[in-house]
């Protein structure tokens, strides 16, 4: 780790742990915006992490972020960091304005839409930043929702997945890049944060499975002297050590040409371990984990929202089936990166 | 959770290069017919021509010093070695031990003529060592074991009986953990010793113990009034528990524990591909990206272990999720291709079948049962 990476990790951790809490998370599902735990995101300026100073962040790289999103994840905080950060860079990255308002992005394709769906916290967003497919290339509008008609939808988390209708007519701009690929880099992206979000969940998940089989006891033993427990206790041990490892696999491989596959299988692992982890947690935790009272669902129910969002196992797998249907592909070489005489340029998925 | 929070290993240019030049030689002697492609291959691929080869190549021991015999290189490069022999499912079961545990721990506990002696044989891959820890009364639980060491004039004296010794007939010596000093209640691992037993000793009787396809893999070994002299203790007298907890994470982390049934996940490929069916290797992908984030944990391992890391908590970890995920591999892909597993077949997708299948049980069960390992992980995460 770097000493920079080390100083963002502690300090946002700390944050987290002030600003993050059960009770900050509760009121928020009964419908107040963590304004202090966002505010001091903000200033400590985690929105504008991963984008160079030139372009007028705060420096940082994808590792850094991943980094922080894990942190998200262990705190089940509820605030839409990752998805204010994909606006942010993709505006970053056309020279354009950010930082001023909370954005959140979104690829409708060719169509023209009247009513656009699953926007994370729209409610408390200011802006959309909205891409389209035009020809080869792609064009952006921000649309804005102060006087948009936002409904409110929630995934299983209780997080805002808000539908919005447009209204007022937007102002495109054209843009140079292509539509595929500024959506697939937003995608890869996006899963790679959420899995390292769910990496941090399953981490909070293990901690308090551990902690209560240390506390509880019954037959005059605490739990975690029994052995059945004891398979529970190591289930979520082993898939939290597994997708930790890859998560810094992932993170380490950012710019690499394997980066897509990897981050398709590390989607692909993540959603499937989800319910492993979630499911030995409820059934070491019994009746208590599954009351509102204890902070349990709060992770639990954020591991089996994210494991559809951005790409579910199916989805995954049947884009790497894709790959693998390729005449000169080959699964060894593809998990290695060395081919024959040479290594491994990699593959686009 | 600290302990279980390894860090990503990145293999550099030079040890991708490595990594090719395994792979040519391995090919090619394939393509020759030196060996053909087994699942489990390092339990039950006997070759000591092919091992000498690979220690021609300087392919054993390839982390031991120098001066011993060895390359000096780190555990990625052994990693790479082990990984793309079982990757072609080569038979390697010869040397396997006694490049995994035998040999790192002779040089980390071993006299310096022991180091002498047994570690550049071991090199050329010519001396194979099994593990005598099982016994018919003690396997989960070895502190009870009852093969005992007496101590006379100028060694030790040793009776009892070792069983599930896997390749003792093929091997030259047998590690043995024995008990130099009486069972004291509260101290069951007190007391124990590592011998190392030369198979061809007087009063040393190897017996088949026929493997479930029929096969001889592992055997019984009787020991009766074995004498062992003074220079063939590993280490310090009563030590041997202690000695032989250092192995454990070089034993449970390895790709091995990952990619007994690889062969036959490829084979599997390979036919779905030409099918072109897609819904099959959408399947398959999730088991490659299960294989690649165990591996990304075992490789993490390595790199600590490189580092001389205590890393005995994530490695039960590996050993107990890679057996899961080895034994899984077959019941996905019978599925998928349906067959009549067989493994006298011709067709190589059948024959892998049938040996994944029934080799299925054991990766469960050697180098610690699946209960064990989940009971030193429980313990392990609630006192950390
Ligand atoms: C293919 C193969 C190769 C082998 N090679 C070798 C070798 O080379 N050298 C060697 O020394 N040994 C070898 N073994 C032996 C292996 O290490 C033992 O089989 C293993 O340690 C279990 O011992 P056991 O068979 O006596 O079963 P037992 O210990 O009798 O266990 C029976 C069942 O009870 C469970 N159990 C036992 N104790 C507990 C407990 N405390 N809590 C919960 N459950 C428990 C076990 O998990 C298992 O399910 C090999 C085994 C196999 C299958």
């Amino acid at each position: 780790m770097s000493e920079m990476k080390e100083f963002i990790m502690d300090s946002t951790e700390k944050i987290l742990r002030n600003l993050s809490t059960k009770e900050i998370r509760e009121s928020f599902e009964e419908g107040d915006w963590a304004s202090s735990l966002w505010d001091t995101c903000e200033e400590a300026g985690l929105t504008l992490l991963g984008i160079s100073e030139e372009q007028g962040g705060v420096g940082g790289d994808f590792e850094d972020v991943l980094g922080v999103l894990y942190l998200m994840g262990k705190y089940a905080a509820p605030v839409p960091l990752l998805e204010v950060l994909s606006a942010n860079a993709v505006l970053a990255s056309q020279g354009m304005e950010f930082g001023d308002k909370k954005r959140v992005i979104h690829f409708i394709g060719e169509a023209e839409l009247e009513r656009i769906e699953r926007i994370p916290f729209a409610r408390y967003v200011e802006q959309v930043v909205v891409i389209k497919k035009e020809g080869e290339t792609a064009a952006l509008a921000l649309l804005d929702l102060s006087e948009a008609d936002v409904k409110h939808h929630e995934n299983l988390a209780a997080e805002p997945r808000d539908s919005v209708n447009i209204n007022a007519a937007l102002n495109w701009i054209s843009l140079p890049e292509s539509y595929e690929e500024m959506k697939e880099k937003d995608l890869l992206e996006t899963a790679a944060g959420k899995s390292a979000q769910m990496t941090g969940a399953m981490e909070a998940v293990l901690n308090l499975s551990v902690f209560y089989s240390k506390e509880r006891k019954q037959f005059g033993r605490p739990l975690h002297k029994f052995q059945a427990i004891q398979h529970h206790l190591t289930s979520m041990a082993g898939e939290y050590a597994a997708a930790y490892s890859t998560l810094q696999v992932v993170a380490a491989s950012y710019e690499k040409p394997y980066f897509p596959q990897y981050v398709a299988m590390m989607k692909t692992e993540l959603s499937k371990q989800a319910n492993t982890v979630a499911k030995a947690a409820h059934q070491l935790h019994a009746g208590i984990g599954m009351t509102y009272e204890h902070e349990l669902h709060h992770f639990t129910r954020r591991l089996w929202a994210w494991r559809d969002e951005a790409g579910n196992e199916t989805y995954w797998t049947n884009r790497l089936a894709e790959l693998y249907m390729a005449e000169d592909h080959d699964i060894w070489e593809q998990i290695t990166h060395v081919k024959g005489d040479r290594v491994h340029a990699g593959f686009t998925i | 959770m600290r302990q279980l929070q390894l860090p990503a290993y990145e293999f550099n240019e030079e040890e991708n290069q490595f990594r090719k030049e395994v792979r040519a030689f391995l090919h090619e002697e394939r393509e020759k017919g030196t060996f053909k492609t087994h699942a489990d291959s390092w339990l039950s691929g006997y070759s000591s021509e092919f091992s000498s080869l690979l220690g021609e190549k300087g392919w054993v021991g390839i982390t031991f010093p120098k001066e011993y015999g060895g390359q000096d290189k780190s555990y990625i490069y052994r990693y790479i070695i082990t990984e793309e022999l079982l990757a072609v499912g080569a038979p390697v079961a010869s040397h396997w031990f006694a490049d995994r545990q035998s040999g790192p721990l002779l040089l980390k506990f071993g006299t310096e003529e022991q180091k002498n002696f047994f570690i550049p044989q071991i090199a050329k891959g010519e001396c194979f060592f099994s593990i005598g820890l099982s016994e018919p009364n003690s396997g989960s639980d070895l502190g009870s074991l009852q093969t005992t060491a007496e101590k006379v004039n100028g060694g030790w004296l040793v009776n009892g009986m070792k069983t599930w010794t896997s390749g003792a007939h093929h091997s030259h010596y047998m590690i043995t953990l024995c008990r130099t000093s009486p069972r004291q209640e509260e101290k069951k691992h007190a007391g124990m010793s590592q011998l190392i037993i030369d198979l061809k000793s007087d009063g040393v009787t190897i017996r088949p113990i026929q493997f479930l396809t029929g096969e001889h893999h592992f055997n019984e070994v009787f020991l009766e009034n074995v004498f062992v002299p003074d220079n063939r203790i590993v280490g310090e007298v009563g030590n041997g528990w202690a000695q032989g907890m250092t192995e454990l994470a070089f034993e449970r982390s390895g790709p091995e524990r990952i990619l007994s049934t690889y062969p036959l996940l490829e084979e599997a490929i390979k036919i779905l591909k030409e099918n072109k069916d897609h819904s099959g290797l959408a399947i398959i992908a999730g088991l490659v990206a299960r294989m690649w984030s165990l591996r990304n944990l075992s490789i993490g391992i390595a790199n600590l272990l490189q580092e001389g890391k205590d890393v005995n908590l994530a490695a039960a970890l590996v050993k107990d999720l890679g057996n899961e995920f080895e034994q899984y591999v077959a019941e996905v892909v019978r599925l998928l291709i349906p067959t009549m597993p067989d493994k006298e077949a011709e067709v190589t997708y059948s024959r892998l079948l049938a040996e994944s299948i029934l080799h299925g049980p054991g990766f469960t069960l050697r180098g610690g049962t699946t209960e064990i390992l989940r009971g030193i992980v429980a313990k392990g995460v609630v006192s950390a």
